[in-house]
């Protein structure tokens, strides 16, 4: 169970925390300690977006300079930043890795590039020193780095951070004002939404079904394919989870169902050809969509721009919960708690391994990662939600463009699973009122209906690790293809498309997550 | 006979130059769209109203490109490595391309198939990586400057344009008593300005727009590129929501104002080099 810290718990730790010091420096013990790691400099990652503030850089700047002067407070130790540039990530620390020079602390959200790195020897085992000096982290930090995510073979090669807000991963919007116009309720099965997209195609007000065609992400059909799965176990769940939900048994009829609604003129005609989502989000925004599924807060934009148009708050979409499950009920799959991969290296040595596994563990305090996230100057509002200093204010004073960049453990604050707290204060932020308290509360309530995640462990096969991004691609392409074909083709597309997918190392990455889920039994 | 020629060779004019305007039409319309977006306002974006007009004209977007420290100081810095570095480059490539040309230079054949196995066999990303790391050239801007500092291609249209020079001339600057090096200085350089502003705008465009060099070796966002800049900053520009509150400002219309920010250095220059274009790349192309 995570643990998060209340203002009053926060002033107590701080209190106890100074103590603490005060008494550490009359320690002889503590001062010997930090003479030691005096001469010590660690050097972490720190990821680069071009947005530093004027006269600074993402490695020197205010905020790098007061962690720093935390760091030589509390340990004794230095840090210094290595900027790496944010969209190529993973790339430049490979080719640091590969060439002994990466910073003591790299992390990655890819975790293929974690197992990787783990098996090939490229990581400190952190067993150890996880227990020595991770006490914040198994704390804090504990839903994330549960499971065994980090852990390669049963040694821990990472400590994971901790994500805020538990959000769904996807979600999806109708129109009210199109229902109450065809005199229709909120639909909460897939047959009443299906009443529903005729019923707008049949009017003549748009789109029934919005839909993209991202090349980088299932958000569009998954929820409503995994709603024709039954997940029978768990064993089942971590062999398909949401990578291969499309292969599931049972999702050939979502597939079948997508496709005659496609052919009936109730989806996006071109969705293919619309890779970045521009003609989406504007059928959106221009009032031309009657239902859409994605990414959870992406069309907000959108829906803003429509409502405005319209003159009225809350006057178009609702977030609604229609996917009905084979066995009754509903599935909406969850962010996992974990966010990204945070490693040593093994070229770190043992001294500033340790130093590296303080300042994580310091990061991983509530108390200390809400001053990094919304920066030592933070405020907090009437609901008792930490703000950060203006942009302008940032930059006067030197603060990074994206804090949270710093913020590599731990971003689950007391407020942000109280969905109350989170309603209101999605409210407050609004760029201007397009919704109300109560519409940003049925959306939490929606969100949280049939709740769930997917078993995930460290392990990738190596049937996975070579085959999973082509067969991945490929599954996307032929879902497109299958959702697009005329009704008479589908069977064949459907099938020769999976033969394709088969060959291409589908299913022995299927039996591999089999075999592996048996070995832990 | 003739007016039949003359009506096709019309037909065959009007048909081309048709063509060209609307293939440059085509080219246009992706910068005209950026350009637009950069000037409209955030609604209309989201809208999807915006095509090659601004719709809400708005500069602000241009304004907070501005703003940011990383873009505006890598913009001059870039300015002054693509001057630096197309300075080496030209120096480099002269040096190599001229005593190459003399047909009596000792090994020269056996020198040139050096730097052409080069343009054939390159040792990877890591290897390369290894190479710059050992001669300590990571995180420095000479790790920009350096490994790229011949590029053997141009070389070679270097050293043909060297060839395109009517060895008379070279006998006359010897008979009046000039060195080799003032004779390439006074004789030869002059004699392929073509050449030379084109190569170099090569050069300029390529360190310009290269970003993978700065990826693999450096480690320090003061030096970054504009283009490393550029692309962070389109991949994760965000919007604040205090921002959005006062202004009309959307992630699309500050990528695309960053875009034509990092566009411009290469507008105005391209003009006044083209006239060298096509002169400097045939000189030395046809011997004879």
């Amino acid at each position: 169970m995570t643990k998060t810290i209340s203002r009053r718990d926060f002033l107590k730790g701080t209190i106890a925390s100074a103590s603490t010091l005060a008494l550490s420096s009359v320690i002889g013990g503590t001062s010997a300690m930090k003479a030691k790691a005096a001469d010590t400099k660690i050097n972490v990652m720190v990821w680069d977006r071009g947005n530093a503030a004027p006269n600074t850089t993402t490695e020197d700047n205010a905020l790098t300079q007061w962690i720093r002067e935390q760091m030589q407070e509390t340990y004794g130790f230095d840090v210094e930043y290595t900027s790496v540039p944010r969209s190529e990530s993973d790339d430049k620390v490979n080719i640091m890795m590969a060439g002994g020079s990466a910073p003591d602390i790299i992390f990655s959200y890819s975790q293929s590039l974690f197992y990787s790195f783990a098996s090939e020897g490229g990581l400190k085992d952190l067993t150890d020193l996880y227990a020595e000096y991770g006490g914040n982290i198994s704390e804090y930090c504990g839903e994330a780095n549960e499971g065994g995510i980090a852990e390669v073979s049963g040694v821990r090669y990472a400590v994971m951070k901790q994500r805020g807000t538990e959000n769904a991963r996807h979600t999806s919007y109708i129109r009210k004002d199109w229902l109450d116009e065809l005199g229709l309720e909120i639909p909460t099965t897939k047959e009443e939404l299906e009443t529903y997209l005729y019923a707008v195609k049949d009017a003549g007000l748009g789109t029934p079904w919005a839909m993209s065609g991202r090349s980088d992400t299932e958000e569009m059909y998954l929820n409503f394919l995994g709603s024709y799965v039954t997940l029978e176990d768990d064993r089942t769940a971590y062999i398909y989870n949401e990578y291969c939900m499309a292969v599931a048994p049972g999702a050939e009829d979502g597939l079948r169902k997508l496709n005659e609604y496609y052919n009936a003129g109730l989806i996006t005609q071109e969705f293919y050809t619309d890779t970045d989502e521009s003609s989406y989000l504007a059928d959106i925004a221009n009032g031309k969509a009657g239902f859409c599924n994605g990414d959870t807060t992406e069309p907000w934009d959108s829906f803003n721009v429509l409502n405005t148009t319209m003159g009225e708050v809350d006057a178009t979409f609702q977030p609604v919960m229609c996917f009905d499950l084979p066995e009754g009920g509903y599935r909406t799959p969850f962010e996992y708690r974990y966010a990204m991969f945070v490693m040593i290296p093994s070229t770190t040595s043992d001294e500033k391994a340790a130093c590296c596994m303080q300042y994580l563990d310091w990061l991983a305090d509530p108390a200390n990662a809400v001053q990094v996230r919304y920066t030592p100057d933070l405020t907090y509002n009437d609901l008792g939600v930490a703000v950060e200093p203006s942009e302008d204010e940032k930059n006067e004073i030197g603060y990074p463009g994206t804090c949270d960049d710093l913020c590599i453990m731990n971003l689950n604050f007391d407020w942000v699973n109280d969905y109350e707290i989170m309603a209101q204060s999605n409210y407050q932020e609004q760029t201007n009122e397009w919704a109300s308290v109560e519409w940003y509360e049925n959306y939490y309530d929606v969100c949280a209906t049939g709740k769930y995640r997917f078993p995930s462990y460290g392990y990738i096969s190596d049937a996975e690790a070579t085959y999973g991004t082509d067969v991945q691609n490929r599954m996307l392409t032929w879902v497109y293809n299958c959702i697009s074909c005329s009704t008479d083709s589908f069977d064949s597309t459907y099938q020769s498309g999976y033969d394709e997918l088969v060959n291409a190392g589908l299913q022995q990455i299927l039996d591999a997550r089999g075999e592996y889920y048996d070995s832990l039994s | 006979m003739s007016a039949v020629k003359s009506k096709a060779e019309k037909r065959f004019q009007i048909f081309w130059t048709a063509f060209f305007i609307i293939l440059t039409c085509l080219c246009m319309v992706p910068i005209l769209r950026v350009i637009s977006m950069s000037f409209s306002g955030k609604n209309a974006i989201l809208a999807g109203k915006v095509f090659l007009w601004p719709v809400e004209f708005t500069t602000e977007a241009y304004q907070k490109a501005l703003s940011s420290g990383s873009f505006v100081r890598s913009f001059w810095y870039s300015i002054m490595l693509m001057l630096g570095t197309t300075a080496v480059n030209l120096v480099m490539t002269v040096l190599a391309a001229y005593p190459l040309s003399k047909r009596d230079l000792k090994g020269g054949a056996f020198i040139m198939t050096l730097f052409v196995l080069t343009m054939y066999l390159h040792p990877g990303t890591i290897p390369t990586y290894l190479n710059v790391r050992d001669f300590g050239l990571i995180n420095t801007v000479w790790a920009l400057v350096i490994p790229g500092a011949l590029s053997a291609y141009n070389m070679i249209i270097m050293c043909n344009a060297f060839k395109g020079i009517d060895d008379a001339i070279y006998e006359a600057a010897k008979i009046d008593g000039c060195s080799d090096m003032r004779t390439l200085m006074s004789v030869a350089l002059p004699l392929v300005g073509p050449t030379l502003a084109t190569l170099g705008l090569f050069y300029a465009v390529g360190r310009w727009n290269d970003i993978s060099d700065v990826l693999y070796y450096i480690n320090s966002s003061s030096l970054y590129t504009v283009q490393m800049v550029l692309k962070q900053f389109i991949e994760s520009v965000n919007i604040s929501a205090e921002e959005g509150l006062t202004t009309n400002l959307v992630a699309e219309n500050v990528k695309a104002a960053s875009i034509v920010i990092s566009m411009l250095p290469m507008l105005i220059v391209y003009p006044f080099v083209q006239r060298f274009f096509t002169k400097g790349i045939m000189v030395g192309a046809v011997k004879g």
